[in-house]
This record gives structure tokens, sequence and C-alpha cells, in this order.
């Protein structure tokens, strides 16, 4: 096992104390103690969230980003079709061997020897391959996550311990409510655009990022947050009458809803008019996240409001959060998406408001550094 | 489209020349006089109307104006003395002008800078002698004059793309910020404001029409006082509403007008835009082809004739344009500077947004987020800088410092006329004005700003901020003024800006140049910068975090201008490259 320190590759005899024989850093996990991971594969899944510390991101980002990486399977369909082949060459050697032995009647239990060899070789090499491939089926990773919550909230917590809270983390300050000594102004100008996400969570990744600053850009969650500004920033949003609103969400029933939510209730944008446009996640955009789903709530949505019906069987069995897609790729591809609708008209056809979707996050590679989502640059941006 | 040049102590009177022959491409011909130890020279272009004929003489009294007055006067050089004299005169002062009086009887040397600051000056004392002059590379003709580079300025340059303030990125060298008159007697230097923008909001002005009304009238004058009796001049029409306005309100003043656009080929964005507006005033427009090939022969040559390390690619462009315009016979050019500045575009919309959320996740003052505005390398410290330089810069205090002034001015009250200040004062005063009219400089063309006008951006304070930023909609008054004048979609539109494609062209054609200034050789020879992270950006790579690509191709150039900067200014000392096209 390598240190993360110095790179040392020990053996477990040589980690006395559970420490590298090398520089005798700590290590925090030990597989042979039976913990799940390494430390190498936890710091590289950190490493992976934070763009190697260059990016804000959140823990619910490393839970993901671990279960990517943790017994990822490497291909073995090719193997295990190789295996059944070979598994029923051996089968099909042994019958015909297993033919050619003499089938007299007992007491003559004189057998070929040479041919009930082949038949004992056959069917051991039979065995011994359908052994492997049920090992190898089990490593196909499953659609849902396979390591759970507490397990790495207890892996998350001991890391801390040993190695302190890794850079970029986003912690939360007590929310700090409106300064008093603001200019009074501030509160009667708008935005061009705003997001509106369905967990709290996604409005810190968003705003920790400076996506705000960088895109003129309101972020606030459906329940309100964040608090202190939110009335202020609400009213703001009201005054454009152009406003383009995009949503962002896990794959839930009620995140699918949220688009729904907002052109009806009038706290929000019911009667305004206004297109809301839905960015994901939904059913659809599952495919990139093998692994990394959730058990759904085992129950259809009792109708179809902003759920289509082929959507509705998936989101009973499975939920997706946007939290599994590194940080990365949801700033790039959130961007990529008000990009494309930079120059549409915001309004709907009249004042009940209308859902639009879009094909920002259709497209994989979530859990690579390289993904191009950002790749659009149109003209609506905030500096020259 | 001058220069000027002095000195105050026992210099040889020779050295003047040296200054003026340093600038030999700001005019035909030199002038120089000598009184009673001090000298001034003046460089200039023969038959300009509204300019100074040579250095005015009077005794012992030299005066030297470079640039234009307003209000004109047709001879500004002789005018001073009585303008310096005149606190109502200095109360309404305006112009594009560089000036200095040398009054021999009280040995005191006046200098001062239009209150925007297009024109430059520079400031020095070595071995015992004061020096100024309108260009840095007049500084570095001094004989016996030390160029090291100053690391904090360039420090400075990496966060702003431009230098602020009154640093220079060569050590001992100041410069006179906008709107101050320096006074050096005895040996000591004072400095005093002569203009200050401070907010008096009008309530009437709340009223759409008494604003729309007042803010036409002034920008009709702005104009109008700008033209120095031309029969033609030029305008760089980017299409946007503030070329556009400045277009109609040209036509209105009944001059010929030619107009220049840039072309970015597949990559322009207004072009269309351009055309619609040419063609609703009539004005002929020629489309000046620019693409990172027709750079390539330029880049030094722009960076010599620059002075300071400008680090937004709209430079090569601007020079390209400029270029054509002077080729087309023009002395004078107009352009749409300042109606972002003075009426609430750019960065206000984002410093609204950064102030609703700031304080959620650790320190996130005003100063800090407007730092981050300029998209260079703020933060980005650790990744760049060596070891080495980042010794040497000192702690992050003195970039804030720069930005308190404005950003919690007591000339404002509210939030976005403290914005506003910031933007005139810094991207304004200190980025846009000098580097435009240094690239136009270099052919020998006057180029007016008339929406940086003193009496314009005075009037814009008396506006409630609200008719600049009325809701999203930003420049709302400048929009209703010219609504009637210009079609729809060019007044109404989201404004695009001028995207200039400089990733396109970092990537693509100027990857040469970028591989002379930033290989590996060139970064290991200047010892500034670690050779990683210019490898990835020249690679195409940015930050995770970073979704807008047009900051590669940003940071490339802001790198590789300082490197030509450092080549010419510091290697060179200042003495011309070649290569003007």
């Amino acid at each position: 096992m390598k240190c993360i320190r110095c790179n040392k590759d020990s053996n477990y005899k040589d980690r006395t104390n559970g420490t590298c024989p090398n520089c005798k850093g700590a290590f925090v996990f030990e597989p042979k103690n039976g913990d799940p991971i390494t430390d190498m594969l936890f710091l590289n899944a950190i490493n992976g969230v934070s763009g190697d510390g260059r990016i804000r991101w959140g823990v619910e980002h490393l839970y993901y980003e671990i279960n990517r990486r943790w017994k990822r399977s490497r291909m073995p369909m090719g193997c295990i079709f190789i295996l059944l082949v070979a598994t029923a060459g051996l089968l099909g050697a042994a019958a015909i061997n297993a033919a050619a032995v003499p089938n007299k009647p007992l007491p003559t239990t004189k057998k070929d020897p040479a041919a009930t060899k082949t038949v004992s070789f056959a069917l051991g090499g039979a065995v011994a391959l359908m052994i492997l491939t049920v090992g190898l089926v089990s490593r196909i990773p499953r659609p849902l996550v396979r390591m759970d919550l507490a397990t790495f909230n207890r892996l998350w917590d001991r890391w801390r311990q040993v190695n302190g809270t890794p850079k970029g983390l986003i912690e939360r300050m007590p929310e700090p409510e409106m300064p008093k000594d603001l200019e009074a102004d501030i509160g009667d100008y708008s935005f061009d655009r705003a997001v509106i996400c369905d967990r709290a969570r996604t409005v810190d990744l968003l705003v920790a990022n400076n996506f705000h600053f960088e895109n003129n850009c309101a972020i606030l969650s459906i329940e309100g947050y964040p608090k202190g500004p939110f009335k202020v920033i609400m009213a703001m949003l009201k005054r454009n009458p152009k406003l383009q609103i995009f949503v962002l969400h896990d794959a839930t029933i009620p995140g699918c809803r949220l688009a729904q939510r907002l052109i009806t209730e009038p706290e929000w944008f019911g009667g305004c008019g206004l297109r809301v446009i839905d960015l994901g996640l939904r059913p659809r955009h599952a495919g990139p996240f093998h692994g990394l789903l959730l058990e759904g709530p085992s129950i259809r949505p009792n109708d179809e409001i902003g759920i289509e019906q082929a959507e509705a069987e998936w989101l009973s069995k499975y939920k997706l959060e946007l939290a599994a897609a590194r940080p990365e790729q949801v700033l790039k591809r959130l961007f990529a998406g008000l990009m494309a609708h930079a120059a549409d008209d915001p309004r709907a056809a009249d004042s009940s408001g209308s859902v639009t979707t879009c094909g920002a996050f259709d497209a994989g590679g979530y859990g690579g550094a390289d993904g191009d989502g950002g790749g659009g640059e149109g003209g609506a941006d905030a500096f020259g | 489209m001058s220069a000027i040049a002095g000195y105050v102590g026992n210099a040889d009177p020779a050295v003047l020349d040296k200054m003026l022959n340093a600038v030999a491409y700001r005019g035909d011909r030199s002038d120089t006089a000598h009184a009673n130890g001090a000298g001034i020279g003046y460089r200039m272009w023969s038959g300009r109307p509204g300019k100074s004929s040579g250095v005015h003489q009077n005794g012992d009294s030299l005066c030297a104006v470079s640039g234009s007055v307003v209000p004109r006067v047709d001879s500004p050089a002789s005018e001073l003395p009585a303008i310096l004299n005149d606190p109502a005169r200095l109360a309404r002062l305006d112009g594009n002008f560089a000036a200095a009086w040398w009054d021999g009887d009280r040995k005191r040397l006046s200098f001062l800078r239009d209150p925007f600051g297009v024109r430059t000056l520079y400031y020095v004392e070595h071995a015992g002698v004061f020096y100024f002059a309108s260009e840095l590379k007049q500084i570095l003709a001094i004989p016996g004059f030390r160029n090291e580079p100053d690391l904090v300025a360039i420090h400075k340059y990496l966060t702003f793309s431009f230098v602020p303030g009154e640093d220079v990125p060569i050590k001992g060298v100041k410069r006179l910020l906008p709107g101050r008159i320096a006074v050096w007697q005895d040996g000591k230097l004072s400095i005093t404001p002569y203009f200050a923008l401070r907010e008096k909001i009008d309530p009437e002005l709340a009223v759409r029409k008494p604003a729309v009304k007042l803010v036409r009238r002034l920008c009709r004058e702005a104009v109008t006082k700008r033209l120095n009796g031309e029969s033609e001049v030029g305008l760089f029409l980017s299409g946007g509403l503030d070329s556009s306005g400045v277009g109609v309100w040209l036509k209105q003043a009944g001059v010929n007008v030619k107009a220049f656009s840039l072309d970015f080929g597949k990559a322009s964005v207004e072009r269309d835009q351009a055309k619609i507006v040419a063609e609703t005033l009539g004005i002929p427009l020629t489309f000046v082809k620019a693409g990172g090939e027709d750079l390539v022969p330029v880049i030094m040559d722009l960076v010599w004739k620059l002075d300071l390390p400008f680090g937004d690619a709209v430079t090569g462009p601007q020079y390209l344009m400029a270029r054509a315009a002077r080729q087309a016979g023009l002395s004078a050019v107009f352009n749409g500077e300042g109606g972002d500045q003075l009426f609430g575009g750019w960065t206000s919309k984002p410093m609204i947004s950064a102030q609703l959320y700031a304080g959620l996740y650790g320190e996130d003052s005003r100063e800090q987020n407007y730092l981050r505005s300029y998209h260079r390398f703020y933060n980005l410290e650790d990744r760049l800088y060596t070891p080495e330089f980042l010794a040497q810069i000192g702690p992050p205090g003195p970039r804030r410092a720069l930005l308190a002034p404005y950003l919690r001015s007591e000339n404002a009250t509210t939030f976005l006329n403290r914005i506003r200040l910031a933007d005139i004062s810094l991207k304004g005063s200190q980025n846009i004005l000098p580097r435009m009219d240094r690239t136009s400089q270099c052919w020998g063309l006057d180029v007016r700003a008339p929406l940086f006008d003193r009496a314009l951006a005075e009037a814009s304070f008396t506006l409630p901020p609200q008719m600049k930023l009325h809701g999203a909609c930003e420049k709302y008054v400048l929009k209703l003024a010219l609504q009637k004048y210009l079609p729809r979609e060019i007044v109404w539109r989201r404004k695009f800006g001028m995207s200039v494609p400089i990733t396109d062209w970092a990537l693509g054609p100027l990857a040469g140049v970028l591989e002379d200034l930033l290989g590996p050789v060139s970064l290991k020879r200047r010892g500034l910068f670690r050779p990683e992270y210019i490898a990835e950006l020249r690679a195409g790579h940015d930050q995770p975090n970073e979704i807008r690509r047009r900051r590669i191709g940003e940071r490339l150039w802001t790198l590789a201008m300082l490197e030509a900067w450092f080549r010419v200014f510091i290697d060179g000392k200042g003495v011309s490259p070649g290569g003007s096209a």
C-alpha cells in the first residue's frame, strides 16, 4: 500500500502501528484490518472532486467520487464472454469424452482411464471457470451506490482526524443577515437570470465557485436559501420582466416537478408568463451515473405533473442526486445551458408560463476531468 | 497627438532633444525652450487646428500643452497660466491634454493632466534634476537613468491587466493621476486634484423626460465641443449603443463622418449591428480585418507604442483600426468609450450579485470582488509566480487600498455610483483611455472620447442610479435618449461587447509568438513565472472552475504583453524594436 506523503509502497508487516516505514506518516485506512479503501484512493477522490484543490466542493461530491472509484470494474464483459465460451467448450469436451467411456454394466468396472481422466479434467476446468465468471459478474457495477452513507461518514471523519480538512471544502459560515450598512439602492436593481435549485447544497456549490458573480445570476433554493438575502433577491427578480429562469435539480420526483412549481406558485413566478428552462437532472441523464444511484421511493408518482409517463417508473425505483456529477462538470454544463438559451425570449406565450427542457446535461463524461460542457461562449457575458 | 517633456535643475539642455526624439512618431517637428534653470520641449504635428504651435515663452515663463483643451482656445499653451490662476476656469477645464508651466519668476513647475486621463504624464527625480514627460520611453532616454523593474507594480498589472494608480513598473518613476495638478518647487512635490466626481442626486431627474433631455443635450454638446474645425472625422463604430450614439451626435453636428469597424471573420459579434447603424445614419463604413495573423508582425511595435503593459487584447485590433483610419486620410477620430462607466454597464450587475451573497463561505469583501472582476491572476499567484517573485510582491493590502477610495467613497452614497466611481477612475482613466490614446497616437491620429466629458459625467452623478441601471437594463437613460434615432434592435438588445477572439488567436496564429515570449527558455530567463501553469494555458486548459474559454487567451495575452514589455523597456531600454507595419 502506498503512502500518500512519500509514495513509498509498503507491506502490511512493515507498517508498524499503521505508519509508513519510510516517512513515519500515519495511515488512516488499513484494508488488512477490514477498511474498504486505501488512503491513496481517498486522496485521489479528493483531488478528483476538487480539481487538485482549485475548485470548491461539498462532502456529498466526495461521497459519490469514492463510490465512483471504489471497486471500479474494468471492462469485465469481454472476459466474461470468453470465460463463458471456454466453460461451455470444456463442458462439451467432458460430455463427448464421457460418451466415449465404455458403458458396460457393473461389475465390469473397467473404464478407459484416459477418457476418464479427460472428463475429470474438463469438468474441473469448467467448475473453475464458472467460479471465475461468477466472481467477475459480481464486479459488474450495479445501478445503486455500493458504499452507504454511514460507512462513508465514518471514513470521512477518520480522514479528517488524521489529515485535516481538505482544501476547497465548502463550509458555511454562520449565515449572515443582510448587512445593515449596505447601501439602500442595492435592492432596486435586478438580475439577468436566476438558477433555482431543489437543494441548498447546490446553491452552496454554485455560489462558492462564484457562478453568480460570473453570470449576473441569482441562485436560490426552493426552500429559501440563502435565508439572509432571499427576500431581497426575490423582489429583485420580479423587477425583470424578461428574467431567464433555469432549474437545476436531482432526478427525483420533487426535483422533476420543480419547474412546474415555479410557474404555478405565486410566491415564485406563477402568473408572470415566464418560461422556465429545466436543465436536469432527469431520468434520461442517468446513463453515466451507473453505480451512483440511490433507491427510489418504490411508489409511482400519483399524477404526471412535471413528470412524463416514461420517467415515472424510473423515479419510483431510483434517485439520482446532482452531487453525483463532479463540481467542475456541474459548473460547465450549467454555463453551457445558460449560453444555449442566452438569446431566447424568456417570455412564455401566455401568463401561465411554460417549461422547456435543455440538453446541457445530456452528454456523458461526468466523471472525467476534461469534459467540454463549457465550450460554448455566448455574448451574455458579465464583462467585456 | 503630440508629446511634451521638461526638466527643472542643472541638466544638460540637450536632454530635451533626446526626450523628444524618443517619441519622434508623435509629430513632425519639435520645439524646445529653456529659462532660468528649467526647460520644456514639445513634439507636435504642424497645422493641426486647436493645438499649440510650439512652446509658449514669455520672459522666464515657459508653457507647453500636448492635446486639446475644452472649452476650446486657439493657443492652449499661451492660455495655460490664466487657466491655472483662475479657479472658475479650472472648475470647467476639460479636454484631452497634458500640460506644463514653468514659472521662472517663482521657480515653480506646474504640470497637469486632463480630468479623465487621456494623456499621461510621468515624472522622476534623477541625479538632482526633476524630469517630466508624456511617455515612459522619454524618461528612459535621460542619460544615466537606470531602468530597474518594479515588481510590485508588475504584480498589480497581473491583477488588473494594467498598471493602476501612480505606479510605473520602473523603479523611481511615478505617474500623475488624472485631474491632478502637480507643483514642483524648492525640491518638493505637491499634488492637488482639480476635478472629482461627487454624487448629488436631483430627484426631479427620476422622471424620464427631464433626465433624457439633459442627457441628450450634454451628449450633443460633448461631441460638438470636441470638434476642432475638422471637415471630416472618423468614428470607431462597434455597433453597440455608445459608439452608435456618438455617430448620431456627430451627424447632428453636421460633420462628415467615416466609420470603421473591426472584422473578426466568423468570430465577429457585432458586425451586422455596425452595418445597420451605418446605414441608418448614412455613414460610409469600412470593415478592418483583424486576425491573429495580422498582429504577428506588429506586436513589438504595439508594445513599444503602448508604453506601459496593457493586458487587454483589444489593443491589437485598435492599433489596426487606427492605422486604417489614418490611411484613409483622417487626423481625428471619435469613439464611444465612457458609456459603460458613466451610465452603469459592465461591472454593476456582477458587483451587486457579489454583494448580496457576500460572506456565506468566508471573507468576501467588495474590494476582493472588484479585483476578481478583472479576471486575470488575482488569487492565482501561487500557481503563476515563482517563489522568488512571490517573495518580492509585498502584502495583499495595497491592491485593495487602490479601490477603497472609490468603492467606499464619501463622494457617493449609493452602491451603483460607488461602483461607477471605481469604473471611471480605474477602468476608464487608467486603462481604457490611455491605451486608446496610444493605439491612435501610433498613427498620428487624435482620438476623442466625448462620453468621458466633464459636464456629462458630473450630470450623470445627479441622475438617480435607477436611471442608469433600471432593473436589469443597463444604461437605461442613454437608451431612452437614443431610441428615437436608432433602430430598436440596436438600442434595446442585450449587450454583447467587443469580444476579441483572443483564445483562438493565442492557440492558433499567435502560438509561435507565444512560444517565443512564454516558452520555457523565455520563462526561465525572466524567472517570474512557473512554466507548468503557463504550459497548461498554452495547451488550452484553464482552472477547473473557469467556465469561459476566453479567459485562456486573455491570460496568455496579459503574460505575453508583459514579457514583450520587459524586452522593449527593460532589456531594450525603451528603444523602438521596429516592426511597425
